[in-house]
């Protein structure tokens, strides 16, 4: 009876971290989150007797799976960013360039070559609710009449610098960042 | 990974001979307990491994460990050579206990090398 209770209990937390793993945006915490599965896979197996499978889950699932994980994320680098506006009707090569010359596309560019990340622009021309819904933006960047909104989610621990990095700056008062959280919207 | 911690340093330092231990033990009673050459190996993988978390300095020699890893899979083949082929674990059946501890240590090592190989040219690995 209490085998089968532990049981159940160990492939309910199986699923549910199997769940937080692809859901969560923060990778380092999808790698904790997965080598947790792993030791309650290993858990599973020794109540299945099969203590062989066990150990060895038990040590590359959780041990040396993460190591190799964590040291592929410290490579992991490029940053994302898009520009879009729907006010910019008419992309041509003049307009980008200028607006690559842009302070506060510069200013993220610095800030991620700064934190060893490798930033990345792509300009678009779709609206900042398809940026959001179909694309994989790591920050969207949004052009209006007079301003700039800046777009990250909730959970991005990268846009709460950014945020303290402008804030710091105070170099553009008509620039606010905007957060939302995973199929929320805005 | 790179800054240093203390506390997964002290505590590191404390689980080192527990981890050898436990290593060989496994690979030691794998002819009739749980576990064997393959799972104690990577038991003795996980002692480099943390080596590496505590102090990620390139300080070994891979092409040693290479050499060393491939003289442990000639004589992974060469024992059953000897041994098995043949027919001597029929007539010397008391050697046929110490035979599996053998083979299960020559499996051991070799696991616990390759191991530490990957990870350690995955982990230094650097680009160009």
């Amino acid at each position: 009876m209490n085998t089968i209770v532990a049981e159940a209990a160990l492939l309910v937390v199986m699923a549910l971290m199997a769940l937080l793993t692809i859901r969560t945006q923060i990778l380092r915490m999808a790698i904790v989150y997965m080598g947790i599965f792993s030791l309650s896979a290993s858990l599973v197996y020794v109540l299945y007797r099969a203590p062989d499978v066990a150990i060895a889950e038990a040590v590359i699932g959780s041990g040396l799976v993460a190591l190799l994980y964590l040291s592929a994320l410290k490579r992991y680098r490029v940053y994302t960013i898009g520009v879009v506006g729907s006010n910019m009707p008419n992309v041509s090569d003049r307009h980008i360039l200028e607006l690559e010359r842009n302070a506060v596309i510069n200013d993220i560019a610095g800030f991620c070559v700064e934190r060893e990340r490798e930033p990345q622009t792509v300009f678009s021309q779709e609206s900042i609710d398809e940026a959001l819904l179909n694309t994989n933006y790591d920050i969207v960047i949004e052009e209006y009449e007079g301003g700039i909104r800046l777009y990250g989610h909730d959970e991005n621990y990268l846009v709460d610098e950014l945020e303290l990095l402008f804030a710091i700056r105070d170099r553009d008062a008509e620039l606010e960042v905007i957060r939302f959280r995973a199929g929320a919207g805005i | 990974m790179t800054e240093k911690s203390s506390i997964i340093s002290t505590m590191t330092g404390f689980l080192y001979p527990f981890i050898v231990l436990f290593g060989f033990y496994i690979i030691a009673n794998g002819h009739n307990t749980p576990g064997g050459g393959f799972q104690g190996g990577s038991v003795i993988a996980a002692l480099f491994i943390a080596r590496y978390l505590v102090l990620p300095v390139d300080d070994f020699n891979m092409d040693t460990l290479h050499y060393v890893e491939k003289a442990f899979l000639v004589f992974l083949l060469l024992l059953p050579i000897v041994f098995i082929f043949p027919g001597l674990h029929l007539v010397y059946d008391r050697f046929n206990v110490p035979y599996l501890i053998a083979m299960n240590f020559l499996i051991g090592m070799k696991v616990s090398l390759g191991l530490t190989i990957i990870v350690f040219r995955f982990g230094f690995f650097r680009e160009g």
